[in-house]
């Protein structure tokens, strides 16, 4: 089956150079400049994907209203957001909006992407398929983790965490009590970002935590080295 | 040497000073024309008095003027304190200078040549009541009582006195003694040497013996005394034979021709002088031998007493500061003897410069001291004429004490107007100068805080609302300083702006890049090269833009880090060991870690891209084969880090700007991008944390830059 990707970007160079690229993985991809033209597309068939830039000429938000309308449309389709600024994933994860995936336009854009459509595309294959048949499942202590569904559980209760923050949660929980470097981190994450953004990602997994466990205090930040997970 | 507006302005307002020397030299003109007008008013007087005594026909004959023998005459003093008849100078005390030395002059009778030593005297004559009084003061080494036994009185030493009755009849009278003692006199009947002598009780007398001889004081009713009168004492040496020596006195007592007038004050004269009234002066008539004949009025003016208690308002105020500097006065003015004595008349005779002139027949203006100390008397003397003759002068004196105090007054006046002026004007000009200085001191310091030490722009200055040239100095200020401040903000926020605006072309230049060499796959390699080294660019721009991207968000990721408690000590080997030692193989670390650990509450995160600014920064400054330094320890209540490396200094006028943003002074090439936010990321980091970052050189003799960092050791416990 060839999964239909849409991809909404206000530059154009950039759109054609994204899309040939996914179209070089092997996935069939529709290009949009802008909101009304993304959304009228949508109206009549949903993609299987949906990568969005948030900023769409001048509509600063664009990208957010798509993820609103098309979450309407579809509680369950994946949607990546594509942003240039990095204080843009703060508002992402301030608006719940619903994306599984974000990403930051950089140079190294192309060589995670295809890597992240990929693992999404298996993550709803899994989660379509039929409960626990072949699942990895890793329990920690009040952690549980359900690798192939990519969903994680805190004291049975699920977290709603984006495709970066599982990879980077799970790289520290596969080896409970090691240091994993900025660097390992951002290698299993898919990513490269910066410091910050790191350090930024491991502070919304901890508040997600702590949305459900307010005492929650098992990833720790070890002395400006890299991070581990505590049991 | 610094000179505060205050101290300059105080300077300035010592111009004061001229006031009390305008006063000096006013009150000096002011006293020579009042010295001038009262000259004139003085001489006016005096001739005023000149005229109304010879415009009386007969008076100055009346009054004995002509005719007049010193020696002879005698002048009967008014006596003006209670006399008893003692033999003693009490009662006579202040006339005894002008007693006149009888001697050599006023020999009548001599056995032998007289001899100065033998005998000579000094006798005053007075008047008290109804009595003339009489007092001798004889010099005589062999003073001769009367023999006892004997009656004879004219063989001792004794006073001979020749009085011519108010019917113009002579009477003479003898006084000896038979020892000191109250003795009588015997008038001598005419014809000496047939009648007996007749003890006459109304004249009673005192014979005292004194170290020079011996005195006789004496009373007799003016009753027995007509116009004249004469004074001789008799001197007999030889207690053997007692033949009388010498004879002296105003004239001999025996012949009525030659005895002297006696001449009393002038009551009729007096009289005039009192229908004249001359206030605040006094007259004095004086006769051709220079004796006072009528002295009338006083030297006293009594003005000099002020009239106390009814002030009000300012002089109130001046009468205060007044008699508080009354003693600084003492220094400037010349002092009134207002309690001058002013025995009337002073003396018998009056031997002043202007007397002999007026005798000569010129009017003239003197001026005297009475005594040394005591008040200044101008006097205008001017010559009484009878019958083209002078027959003695006018004298109306009077003292300058008036013009004095007035000078004086005007002194204090301008001395107390002067302090007063210091007090307040001067008060004032230093109040006005404390106000300039003290708005200027608080723009300076304004403009002082609102850059840090680190170079900082805090808070513009409030801009004050005066409208002075301070306060356009302040708004002008306060102008500059919120340019420069927008300036740094357009610089911080300009970093983001631009990275932003590169970030999706560096995308998409890349993303073509790699689309390129992917779906070109067998490129020959050097065109392969060309992608390649087209990419390592677009990363190295990238980079670049990292980290202004780092910088510009470092703020907001700052407070959204997170915090927790850490032992720095431990870290910092850790951070040695695992992150600069490997980073920088070739470089020596020198790491002086504290005995005990240093606990922190911070976000080691952030604490650690800190100090790799500073050891990345340490690094590129420092001599090669010299080590980077790293110290932790507790000062107080602060934790501090140093890091120092030897090399070249920061220049002290850029130590505090380094830590600004986009501020470099590299000026090395390199291979990394450097856009001077290293040490802007680091004050960034430690103000974040509370804490202070300078930067200094090395003080221990090595040249080489130092940054200290302090953090508050709970820097961040109260979590955000």
């Amino acid at each position: 089956m060839t999964y239909r990707i849409a991809l909404v970007e206000d530059e154009e160079m950039l759109r054609a150079n994204y899309s040939q690229a996914l179209k070089r993985e092997g996935y069939m991809v529709s290009s949009y400049a802008n909101r009304q033209e993304a959304l009228e597309a949508f109206t009549l068939q949903l993609p299987d994907l949906a990568i969005l830039d948030i900023m769409l000429h001048d509509e600063m938000e664009g990208g957010f209203e798509i993820c609103r309308e098309l979450r309407q449309l579809s509680p369950t389709i994946p949607i990546i957001f594509l942003t240039a600024r990095d204080s843009d994933l703060d508002k992402v994860s301030g608006l719940r909006l619903g994306a599984w995936d974000y990403l930051t336009k950089n140079t190294t854009t192309l060589d995670f992407l295809p890597v992240r459509i990929s693992a999404l595309f298996k993550m709803l294959e899994a989660l379509r398929g039929a409960t626990g048949s072949s699942e990895h499942i890793i329990s920690a202590g009040r952690l549980r983790i359900e690798e192939e569904r990519k969903q994680v559980f805190w004291d049975d209760r699920l977290l709603n965490l984006t495709l970066t923050e599982f990879w980077l949660l799970f790289s520290l929980v596969r080896r409970p009590g090691h240091v994993k470097s900025h660097e390992q981190l951002m290698e299993s994450a898919n990513v490269v970002v910066t410091n910050n953004a790191i350090a930024a990602h491991i502070r919304r997994i901890r508040e997600k935590f702590r949305e459900i466990d307010s005492t929650f205090d098992a990833i720790r930040a070890e002395y400006g080295m890299g991070y581990r997970w505590l049991e | 040497m610094r000179i505060s507006l205050q101290l300059k302005l105080a300077l300035i307002s010592l111009v004061l000073l001229v006031i009390p020397f305008t006063g000096f030299r006013l009150s000096g003109i002011l006293k020579d024309n009042l010295l001038e007008s009262r000259r004139e008013t003085l001489m006016f007087s005096a001739r005023a008095v000149a005229s109304a005594l010879t415009g009386r026909p007969g008076l100055f004959d009346r009054e004995l003027f002509h005719a007049l023998d010193q020696s002879r005459d005698l002048y009967l003093i008014k006596l003006s304190s209670p006399m008893r008849l003692n033999g003693k100078t009490e009662g006579w005390e202040s006339h005894l200078q002008e007693a006149e030395e009888f001697g050599k002059d006023h020999v009548i009778f001599s056995a032998k040549p007289y001899d100065a030593n033998s005998v000579h005297f000094k006798y005053l004559v007075g008047q008290r009541g109804d009595y003339l009084w009489a007092i001798f003061l004889v010099t005589d080494h062999h003073v001769v009582y009367q023999e006892n036994g004997s009656d004879r009185l004219d063989r001792s030493d004794h006073l001979q006195i020749g009085v011519e009755d108010k019917d113009g009849k002579l009477h003479r009278y003898i006084m000896t003694a038979r020892k000191p003692g109250w003795i009588n006199a015997y008038e001598i009947p005419e014809g000496f040497d047939e009648a007996q002598p007749v003890e006459n009780d109304n004249i009673q007398g005192v014979w005292v013996e004194t170290p020079e001889g011996y005195d006789i004081e004496l009373r007799m009713p003016l009753a027995m005394v007509g116009h004249k009168l004469a004074f001789a004492v008799a001197d007999v040496n030889d207690p053997v034979t007692r033949d009388i020596e010498t004879i002296i006195g105003t004239a001999d007592p025996g012949r009525i021709d030659q005895i002297g007038w006696l001449l009393p004050p002038s009551t009729s004269i007096i009289d005039i002088l009192k229908s004249l009234n001359r206030p605040h002066s006094r007259i004095l008539i004086v006769d051709s031998n220079q004796h006072i004949r009528a002295s009338y009025g006083s030297l006293k003016t009594g003005d000099d007493e002020v009239p106390a208690g009814t002030e009000h308002g300012l002089d109130a105020v001046i009468g205060f500061v007044n008699r508080i500097l009354t003693p600084l006065y003492r220094l400037f003015t010349e002092p009134l003897a207002s309690d001058f004595t002013d025995s009337s008349p002073q003396s018998a005779t009056l031997d002043i410069k202007g007397v002999e002139e007026g005798m000569d027949g010129r009017s003239s203006i003197t001026n005297y001291r009475i005594a040394k100390g005591q008040v200044e008397v101008m006097a205008a003397v001017t010559p009484l004429f009878e019958k083209e003759k002078v027959i003695g002068v006018v004298v109306v004196e009077q003292t300058t004490n008036a013009i004095l105090a007035l000078k004086n007054k005007v002194i204090e006046e301008s001395i107390g107007m002067t302090i007063l002026f210091f007090l307040f004007g001067g008060m004032g000009i230093f109040l006005f100068a404390f106000r300039i200085s003290s708005r200027i001191r608080r723009l300076r310091n304004q403009a002082a805080a609102a850059i840090t030490e680190n170079g900082q722009i805090l808070d513009i200055l409030q801009p004050v609302s005066s409208k002075d040239e301070i306060g356009d100095l302040s708004r002008t200020l306060a102008s500059m300083l919120s340019q420069l401040k927008n300036q740094s903000e357009y610089r911080e926020k300009m970093a983001d702006n631009l990275e932003h605006e590169m970030r999706t072309p560096l995308a998409s230049v890349s993303a073509s890049l790699k689309n390129l060499a992917k779906e070109t796959k067998d490129l020959p390699d050097h065109l392969n090269n060309y992608v390649n080294w087209a990419l390592s660019d677009v990363l190295r721009l990238e980079e670049l833009l990292t980290s202004i991207r780092d910088a510009a968000s470092l703020r907001e990721a700052l407070n959204q880090g997170f915090r927790e408690n850490f032992d720095l000590a431990e870290a910092l080997s850790l951070w040695i060991a695992h992150s600069w030692q490997p980073a920088f193989p070739a470089v020596e670390f020198a790491y002086r870690r504290p005995d005990s650990p240093v606990p922190i509450n911070g976000d080691p995160d952030r604490i650690r891209q800190m100090l790799d600014k500073l050891i990345e920064n340490g690094i590129a400054f420092h001599s090669e084969g010299t080590p980077i330094e790293l110290r932790l320890g507790k000062e107080r209540e602060s934790i501090f880090i140093q890091v120092a490396n030897q090399g070249p200094e920061i220049p002290v006028e850029r130590q505090g700007q380094i830590f600004n943003s986009m501020v470099s002074i590299r000026t090395q090439k390199d291979s990394k991008p450097h856009l001077g936010l290293g040490l802007f990321i680091v004050r960034t980091i430690v103000e974040h944390h509370r804490g202070t970052v300078t930067a200094g050189s090395l003080a221990d003799g090595r040249t080489g830059a130092i940054f200290t960092v302090r953090l508050p050791p709970g820097a961040l416990s109260q979590s955000k």
